[in-house]
């Protein structure tokens, strides 16, 4: 009997499971492969989960190893968890990304502190000057 | 600019020139996104769109590099705060 490669394996647990969570790699690579591990998981899986850790690592590595613009980056994650079964804390990750997509200053964690701070009703302290100027605007 | 009317059941018909505009077909889904005061209309993509799109890139992505990103964020602001 033929041994199952490590990936195979995996295959299998993401056929018996309900559930999976998506690593920043598997984001990535969707980008690149032409068969994407990403399709077959959001297409056989009934839960996946992203955390948001996962998509701002995702979008720092888009931004500055692969150079893409905010506006693909933002298009992309949109799709992602446009897919009901794509499950992430989607109210905070929009507002995020509209602030992401308005203001070219501020990093995406900028903009996820900020976010923080307004659904919590938060004082943000920083040491950032942009983030403090963009505070005080 | 384009405009439709509302209905009692809280729908519109897409204006020709944006169905065009979008290449809209029936069962296309949209997505309406914030944008300032004003709300963006687009045709939402499917990750079939985005199969490939940086297959010519020459970097090997790698567990160092994920990381790096964070690091290198870290190291920037900590310049320009100095």
């Amino acid at each position: 009997m033929k041994r199952k490669t490590i990936n195979e394996k995996l295959d299998d647990k993401v056929r018996l499971s309900k559930g999976v969570v998506i690593d920043t790699n598997i984001l990535i690579r969707a980008l690149i492969d032409e068969n994407p591990e990403l399709t077959k998981i959001i297409s056989n899986t009934d839960e996946v989960h992203i955390p948001l850790p996962i998509f701002f690592e995702t979008i720092f590595v888009l931004e500055k190893f692969y150079k893409q613009s905010r506006k693909m980056i933002i298009d992309y994650i949109f799709t992602i968890i446009s897919y009901d079964n794509v499950l992430t804390d989607k109210s905070s990750l929009k507002e995020i990304l509209y602030m992401y997509e308005r203001k070219p200053k501020l990093s995406v964690a900028d903009c996820f502190l900020i976010t923080y701070a307004k659904i919590n009703n938060l004082k943000i302290k920083t040491l950032d000057k942009a983030l403090k100027k963009d505070l005080i605007a | 600019m384009e405009y439709a009317t509302l209905t009692k059941q809280n729908q519109i018909t897409v204006p020709i020139k944006v169905r065009d505009k979008l290449k809209l077909k029936p069962s296309d889904r949209l997505v309406f996104y914030e944008s300032g005061e004003t709300i963006k209309v687009s045709k939402l993509k499917s990750l079939d769109d985005f199969k490939g799109l940086l297959k010519d890139s020459k970097i090997k992505l790698n567990k160092q590099m994920i990381e790096s990103a964070w690091t290198e964020r870290h190291i920037i602001n900590e310049k320009k705060n100095n």
